[in-house]
């Protein structure tokens, strides 16, 4: 039966060159999407592991002309003071880098062959309170840290894993990071630049090996409030900010609208895509079903003549899904053909799995629709009645 | 009229050569009611398919209307048809589509005339097949017999000289049969118009002017 | 002639309900989606106020310094000599191995002291961009992005202006505190954008301002015309505007006589770049610049790519495909429908020959048909892509950019109708018209 099938289909390819190239096509398409769809809800699904829901960030302009002692003064005395605000529950210092912000730092080093890159953000000892950082071993950073004899580094699990995924702990090694540093605490997850940021290795620094000679000090703030508090406390925190500081350059922004923002860039484009692709699968599935329609109807003398030798409804309803399905296997294969190309040759920077995914569920998802559109008409079909379609020929 | 002289047709598939027609030689004169007979398979719609320009021979050569046909194709065959002749079939051949009267219409729509004139001449040829009460129907609201009138309708609509008929009794009963014979007959009559007609049954032939009997692509008569 | 076919199309569509929708489905969805991008195309790059000279615009938006590592590697080559002795030569080779660089917009210091004087260029500005101030006013909230600009930002950009006028180069040089509102900012000021507000006040930071201009707010997301509220760039904080270093937070616009010179001034400050002499106090040895009109500026910044010509490839040719990919298989989704369907209507094409019609006269009918029903299509799109226009415009879907119907973009819309209408008729009507009459009435 299949053998016939084919060779049906072989000699009606010419009729059925169109529906074969737009199986390619859907393909290709689907394959596509699906394939940005996995890798983007890959990203999403690592977990942020930072609190941001009720947090505020802040910017403020520290006169450049104090010196250390004074800078640090005035941020102690800011932290104590936002603090009292009725509402804000944690309060922290940090560098030039903020979660959603959009800018990023990184540094790398090569340790006689052994490389390592790592994104950096630089905070103050009450960062893990405010943002309720989980720890898989260790500890923040403390006032006392600044004495040590290594500068502290906290890393993120991220770290561990890919750079030293065999070590027991990472307690008290000492890395070399632009300088020796000493590891003393391994949060579980950090990543910060939105939830579609790849998780990638990250080290924490402290003030103290930051800001230095020509480096600013730390002049973002991230406050985190009690729940639903955060529009309420920005006008007090806005007027006691620019008070302490003697100056109006103060910037609060809310941090999960900011997300929302970080975030804009995959989704708007990932909304659009899978918006345009819903709509190819319909128009095609609606164009599929019009095509096998007319196909069908156009061969009623051959089911009739097919049900006067003895063939059931049933066989006949499989000899039409059959025959599309065999046009739908051909592109599909030839659309797999070029789809593992992708990953076989790495053209993209994405890992190979996700374009297998894409593949298989871009082959499945063609499969369901193209079974679906020829079961209706091919139904409708093999209920005629044998003699009344040979009747009307 | 029509003529043909020493027509043979024959169709090839990859493998073999059928002969539908072997030197045929047939003149028709200007308003003549002319019968074709024979058995399934001897050439009689391939006879007709000729006279009216829509295959061509292989051998020989067709004169119409006093004019050597030479080219099959062209655009000026396509104006030829449409003003000398008209067409009636077997199966009707209607457009589902189109309204009864649409269908009519349809021969002079390649023809330069205002859509007014169109009505009036399609209306004109429906009230002489007795269907002016249809216009407005679709094709699948009428009898078979009513069809075939409408098919009649649109074959005189455009006053061809020659109307060529492949049996156009053959899908209806005899009482419906006997009503077409009577619509030719009268165009026939009272317009003039030369009238080829192919037919199994021997009663229709019977009220034609001439018979032409086929046997395997040869005159027998 | 065209009534008939016009007639008949519409009397064919109507007895075919099924079919007709389908068709419609397909063509009014994808005729949409063509309205939205060639909109957005339009709001991206289109030429439109205030940057109505972006064609001849070139833009410079940072800096890049670097110091080039060099690596001397030594080759030891072995030879054996005829007598059994080796003897070695050894050659040494001095490669890049890297690069430690750091990129920045530039100084206001640094484009008025060399980068002046291009020839080819009718206007340049140079701009500060990327402040934000907050102020609170009576409980409200309000975040200005503020852009500090000389005077010939105003020549560069032809801003609309609503009220009142813009300061010039004698505001600028005089340091007079004037500034020019978006119609959005003096609206959330004042709580109105009207005459009544030029000359009144805005305090911004610890500074006042009188109210000089009210420019409509640019519907173009572009790092050079977001701003706010625009102030002369004498009234910025003074250390950071006298500062000698190279980088700081300007950048530059330079105008062409003429978009083919644009070129010329990209070779120029190219030129300048690799000729510039470090002064001593730098951390680096080299400059170099990245000068590049508004597409290349756009696709070098989204992929990230210094090499505009590799950085444009890599935008827009994925894009083609992609947009190729998602016209061609509604075209292909038609054609297939429409040819599907020559057979349901060969019995009619042959009729029609029968009766005189010539192989161009089924030609004609087919395509026309197919354009009646595209130009349908085509206004339900229309229809479609005007609610959605005016729903991603309501709730800034895509940011500031504001998708608008113009002259250019329905000029731009008609031609594809007409395209696809061809494109989806001509095979099948090809088909019709080569119906073979003979056997498709037997």
């Amino acid at each position: 039966m299949l053998s016939h099938l084919i060779k049906l289909m072989w000699n009606k390819r010419r009729a059925n060159g169109l529906i074969f190239l737009e199986i390619i096509l859907a393909f290709i398409v689907l394959f596509g999407v699906y394939a940005f769809a996995f890798y983007n809800y890959d990203r999403y699904s690592s977990p942020l592991g930072f609190s941001y829901e009720n947090s505020i960030g802040l910017r403020l302009d520290i006169d450049d002309d104090m010196d250390s002692l004074a800078v640090l003064g005035l941020q102690e005395r800011i932290v104590r003071e936002v603090r009292t605000v009725p509402g804000v529950e944690a309060v922290s210092f940090l560098g030039p880098v903020n979660p959603f912000g959009g800018n990023n730092w990184g540094t790398g080093n090569d340790d006689n062959g052994f490389q390592l890159f790592t994104r950096m953000l630089f905070a103050d000892e009450h960062f893990a309170e405010t943002m309720e950082l989980k720890f898989r071993e260790g500890r923040w950073f403390e006032k006392r840290d600044d004495n040590a004899k290594y500068p502290p580094i906290v890393v993120n699990g991220k770290f561990m894993d890919e750079y030293y995924p065999n070590a027991e702990t990472l307690l008290d090694s000492i890395i070399i990071l632009s300088g020796d540093r000493q590891v003393i605490g391994v949060v579980e997850d950090f990543k910060y630049a939105s939830n579609f940021a790849e998780n990638e290795p990250l080290t924490f620094y402290p003030q103290s090996g930051f800001y230095s000679g020509d480096r600013p000090p730390f002049e973002q703030m991230i406050i985190r409030t009690a729940p639903g508090q955060t529009a309420a406390v920005e006008e007090p925190i806005y007027n006691l900010v620019t008070a302490l500081t003697k100056n109006t350059d103060v910037v609060i922004w809310n941090m999960a609208e900011d997300r929302i923002k970080a975030n804009r860039p995959v989704v708007i484009p990932l909304v659009i895509l899978l918006i345009i692709s819903t709509f190819l699968l319909i128009n095609i599935a609606l164009g599929l079903f019009g095509v096998l329609f007319t196909q069908i109807n156009r061969r009623r003398a051959e089911i009739g003549l097919r049900k006067a030798m003895g063939a059931t409804p049933g066989e006949v309803t499989a000899q039409f899904v059959g025959e599309i399905l065999i046009i739908t296997v051909a592109g599909l294969l030839l659309g797999t053909f070029f789809a593992v190309q992708v990953p076989l040759l790495e053209l993209l920077p994405i890992p190979p799995k996700f374009f297998y995914f894409g593949i298989v569920a871009a082959i499945a998802t063609i499969l369901l629709i193209v079974t679906v559109c020829a079961l209706l008409p091919s139904r409708q079909a093999a209920r005629l009645h044998p003699a009344l379609v040979l009747h009307e020929e | 009229m029509i003529e043909l002289n020493n027509i043979s047709k024959s169709y090839r598939t990859d493998t073999i050569e059928t002969l539908a027609l072997q030197h045929m030689n047939l003149s028709v004169p200007a308003g003549e009611f002319l019968s074709i007979m024979g058995p399934s398979g001897c050439g009689k719609s391939t006879l007709l398919n000729i006279m009216g320009l829509i295959d061509e021979p292989s051998e020989g050569t067709v004169v119409l209307a006093g004019r050597e046909v030479t080219d099959y194709n062209g655009s000026k065959v396509a104006r030829f048809r449409n003003e000398q002749l008209g067409f009636i079939f077997q199966s009707f051949h209607l457009i589902n589509d189109l309204s009864v009267v649409d269908n009519v219409e349809l021969p002079l729509l390649y023809r330069k005339l205002g859509g007014k004139e169109r009505r009036r001449l399609a209306l004109e040829a429906l009230a002489r097949v007795g269907l002016s009460n249809r216009a407005t129907h679709f094709p699948n609201q009428l009898s078979g017999g009513q069809k075939q009138r409408v098919a009649i309708a649109r074959a005189i609509v455009g006053k061809p000289n020659i109307i060529l008929a492949d049996e156009p009794t053959g899908n209806l009963d005899s009482h419906m049969g006997g009503e077409i014979m009577d619509i030719l007959t009268r165009l026939n009559k009272d317009l003039g118009t030369t009238i080829v007609m192919v037919t199994h049954d021997e009663r229709m032939a019977k009220r034609t002017h001439r018979l032409v009997r086929l046997s395997d692509g040869e005159r027998v008569s | 002639m065209i009534k008939n076919y016009l007639l008949l199309a519409l009397k064919v569509l109507r007895r075919k309900p099924f079919y007709t929708f389908i068709s419609l489905f397909g063509i009014s969805f994808t005729l949409m989606i063509l309205m939205l991008i060639t909109s957005m195309g339009d709001a991206l790059f289109g030429a439109n106020k205030p940057m109505s000279e972006v064609d001849r615009m070139v833009f410079l938006p940072a800096l890049s310094r670097y110091t080039q590592f060099y690596d001397t590697i030594y080759t030891i080559d072995s030879v054996l000599m005829d007598d059994g002795t080796m003897r070695y030569d050894s050659t040494f080779d001095t490669e890049e191995i890297g690069s430690n660089n750091s990129d920045g917009s530039m100084s206001y210091h640094f484009i008025t002291e060399y980068l002046h004087g291009l020839s080819d260029v009718s206007e340049a500005t140079a701009f500060s961009p990327s402040s934000f101030v907050d102020g609170y006013l009576d409980g409200r909230k309000v975040t200005f992005r503020t852009y500090y600009t000389d005077g010939n930002y105003w020549n560069v950009f032809d801003f609309n202006f609503l009220h009142g006028l813009p300061y010039g180069k004698d505001d600028v040089d005089g340091g007079n505190q004037i500034a020019v509102l978006t119609d959005k900012a003096a609206t959330e000021y004042f709580g109105e954008a009207s005459d009544d507000v030029i000359g009144r006040e805005v305090t911004l930071g610890d500074r006042t301002y009188r109210v000089g201009g009210i420019v409509a707010r640019p519907l173009k997301d572009d790092p050079t015309i977001q701003g706010d509220v625009y102030l002369p760039v004498t009234t910025m904080d003074r250390r950071a505007l006298d500062a000698k270093t190279l980088e700081g937070s300007f950048s530059a616009v330079f105008l062409a006589t003429s978009p083919g010179k644009r070129e010329s001034i990209k070779k120029q400050l190219e030129f300048l770049a690799e000729n510039f002499v470090m002064p001593p106090e730098e951390d680096y040895e080299e400059i170099a610049l990245y000068p590049g009109t508004a597409t290349e500026v756009f696709a070098g910044g989204i992929m990230q790519e210094r090499d505009y010509d590799l950085a444009k490839m890599m935008f827009f040719i994925p894009l083609f495909l992609l947009l190729f990919l998602f016209l061609a298989l509604p075209l292909i989704n038609l054609i297939n429908l429409n040819v599907s369907r020559v057979y349901e209507r060969k019995s009619e094409i042959a009729v029609r020959k029968a009766f005189g019609a010539r192989s161009a006269d089924i030609l004609y009918q087919f395509i026309f048909e197919n354009l009646v029903l595209t130009f349908i299509g085509g206004a339900i799109g229309l229809i479609l892509a005007f609610f959605v226009i005016r729903a991603v415009n309501a709730n800034d879907l895509i940011g500031i950019v504001r998708l608008s119907f113009s002259f250019k973009v329905f000029f731009y819309f008609i031609v594809v109708i007409v395209l696809f209408g061809l494109l989806s008729g001509l095979l099948p009507a090809l088909r019709m018209s080569r119906t073979n009459i003979g056997t498709a009435l037997r």
